[in-house]
């Protein structure tokens, strides 16, 4: 029946009617936005680490890379693993920005470049978040209607998984995000190594994969005109991910108690998925034997598990992939619910209770996931999508990152490095169309210049303004009495 | 931090004079001899002793994978 066996099924339909009863029952812990938003703040280390893994872990990122690795070899990995290079940095980013005390990166940017750098990075952030949740949405689809053999539309699917994660996410948000990550977190993890096995049997054993396959499949990087993934491009898109790091929109979404928390809880669902990433490179570069002549990349993952395991564990992968895009996708939709209502309802209506203003980041949240949803039907392929989601955050990220350690960035430097970077992006790519590589030299070594020299020429910040910010940054978790006995405003603690 | 002392935290206090509140912003500013570049303009706190060993800890994890993964594709090669 559409394409699966009876029992597989079966065992899609009790997967996702549990975890969405599961989301739906978490709707009574919510009683403030900021619960809605960042489950309160509450959690431990456990809880931040699975949630960190499930929002960074999307069924879009094992699609692209099981996709590239059959396609291309090992290589094909540095699709996802590209952020290993931002992942120290983590260590130290996350206890920064847990001391801001805010709910959105929109807040950041209104402290240090005042209301309109805000409200244009909250703009970018629903934009951001939404098309994120689309990405994420289509590579889940894009499996499903490879694993039920094309009989499923993929429009159908991104429909069914949507009406889903709506419906317990604008009840439980962020905490219902939390909660399913952690009873599924072991599936994401163990299914991500289960191919390795299941096509290696099949191939006939290492002996025969490595018989089988050219050489530079088994090599980390590809060369100059067989693939896009030489070391040049490698070394670029991870200069332009850390430099995205801090401008990412989901970077303020800290749900850890105290800075310990959040950095162990980043740090170690991060290598988690770079684990779970070399393990869906392998896949495909085993699977490319398996089952060679797939043209359509984004569908060999499906394929793969479609034509590999057992019924039953064919349902049970189904339900755990599509249940993970959801959880992911429930994390953006509320990301971007929330810069609507901090950043632009709040300003509007600034005096009304906070059950109105819960009311209004639920409502948000719904739109925004529809605008999602939208962008997972009209995008063409995943790789497209991935390419916007690595550029757009380094645009902004560079002017992030000059504020946090230099007094003398300001308004003026940061909106020239977004238009600069921007156009210079937009002339290259498209107008000269130079590959992805060159182009980030150039943009990002003119977004550098362009920095600091406009904010060397352009009056300084308020000093006022900069002292309360680097008092928040420079402030630990638990230390707020040092703030109040300045009165230093705390958004939310 | 307990319910009661965040909403100790959350209640209001008087407001300050412009000179005093200034005084206490500058009071509670990292001081430069925490700095890695002593200049005013710069706030780059050294790092505390917890910050460095995880860093170089994740680094070192970060290289073994990449390490790891290069060394599998070399035995399958």
């Amino acid at each position: 029946m559409f394409g699966f066996n009876i029992w597989d099924l079966f065992v899609i339909t009790l997967y996702l009617l549990t975890i969405t009863s599961i989301g739906l029952y978490t709707v009574r812990k919510i009683k403030t936005v900021g619960d809605f938003v960042l489950g309160g703040r509450k959690f431990g280390k456990f809880f931040t680490t699975v949630r960190d893994f499930g929002l960074g872990t999307s069924t879009d990122e094992p699609v692209i890379v099981v996709g590239q690795s059959y396609a291309i070899g090992l290589a094909g990995m540095w699709y996802s693993l590209i952020n290993i290079v931002s992942t120290p940095f983590y260590w130290l980013i996350r206890p920064w920005l847990r001391r801001m005390r805010i709910y959105t990166m929109g807040d950041f940017c209104e402290m240090r470049f005042g209301s309109k750098y805000g409200y244009f990075y909250s703009f970018a952030g629903v934009l951001k978040s939404t098309l994120q949740l689309g990405i994420v949405l289509k590579g889940a689809a894009s499996v499903v209607a490879g694993i039920s053999g094309g009989i499923l539309p993929v429009w159908a699917i991104v429909l069914v998984m949507a009406a889903l994660f709506i419906l317990y996410g604008a009840a439980g948000g962020q905490y219902a995000g939390v909660i399913t990550d952690s009873f599924q977190v072991f599936f994401i993890i163990m299914l991500s190594f289960l191919l390795i096995p299941f096509c290696v049997v099949k191939a006939g054993g290492f002996t025969a994969i490595s018989n089988s396959l050219p050489k530079s499949f088994f090599q980390l990087v590809g060369h100059t005109g067989v693939s896009e993934m030489t070391g040049f491009f490698v070394l670029m898109a991870a200069i332009v991910n850390l430099n995205g790091s801090v401008g990412n929109p989901n970077a303020a979404t800290v749900i850890g108690k105290t800075e310990w928390e959040t950095r162990i809880g980043m740090v170690n669902g991060m290598i988690l998925k770079r684990l779970c990433t070399v393990a869906w490179a392998f896949s495909g570069v085993f699977f490319a034997v398996v089952h060679p002549g797939i043209f359509n990349h984004d569908q060999v993952l499906g394929t793969a598990i479609a034509s590999i395991f057992p019924v039953g564990l064919v349902g049970l992968m189904t339900g755990a992939m599509m249940v993970t895009a959801m959880s992911c996708c429930v994390g953006f939709m509320v990301i971007a619910g929330t810069y609507f209502m901090e950043n632009f309802y709040k300003r509007i209506t600034p005096d009304k209770n906070e059950k109105h203003y819960l009311l209004v980041n639920r409502l948000a949240s719904v739109g925004c996931a529809s605008l999602g949803v939208f962008f997972a039907l009209v995008f063409p392929t995943l790789v497209d999508l991935l390419k916007y989601a690595w550029v757009v955050p380094s645009f902004v990220g560079m002017a992030i990152w000059g504020s946090l350690a230099w007094r003398r960035t300001n308004r003026y430097g940061a909106w020239a490095t977004v238009i600069a970077m921007a156009t210079i992006q937009a002339v290259c790519a498209y107008g000269f169309k130079l590959p992805f590589a060159v182009t980030a030299v150039i943009y990002l070594s003119i977004g550098y210049i362009t920095l600091i020299t406009v904010s060397m020429l352009t009056p300084r910040e308020p000093e006022e303004r900069l002292d309360e910010f680097y008092a928040l940054l420079h402030t630990p978790i638990g230390q707020e009495d040092r703030l109040k006995y300045a009165r230093v405003k705390i958004l939310h603690y | 931090m307990t319910s009661k002392d965040l909403e100790t935290l959350k209640s209001e206090l008087p407001v300050l004079e412009p000179e005093e509140r200034k005084r206490r912003l500058r009071e509670i500013q990292l001081p430069l001899s925490r700095k890695i570049i002593k200049h005013p303009d710069f706030e780059i706190a050294w790092p505390e002793k917890v910050s460095v060993i995880g860093f170089l800890v994740v680094l070192a994890v970060c290289a073994l994978i990449v390490f790891g993964t290069w060394f599998l594709g070399q035995l399958l090669s």
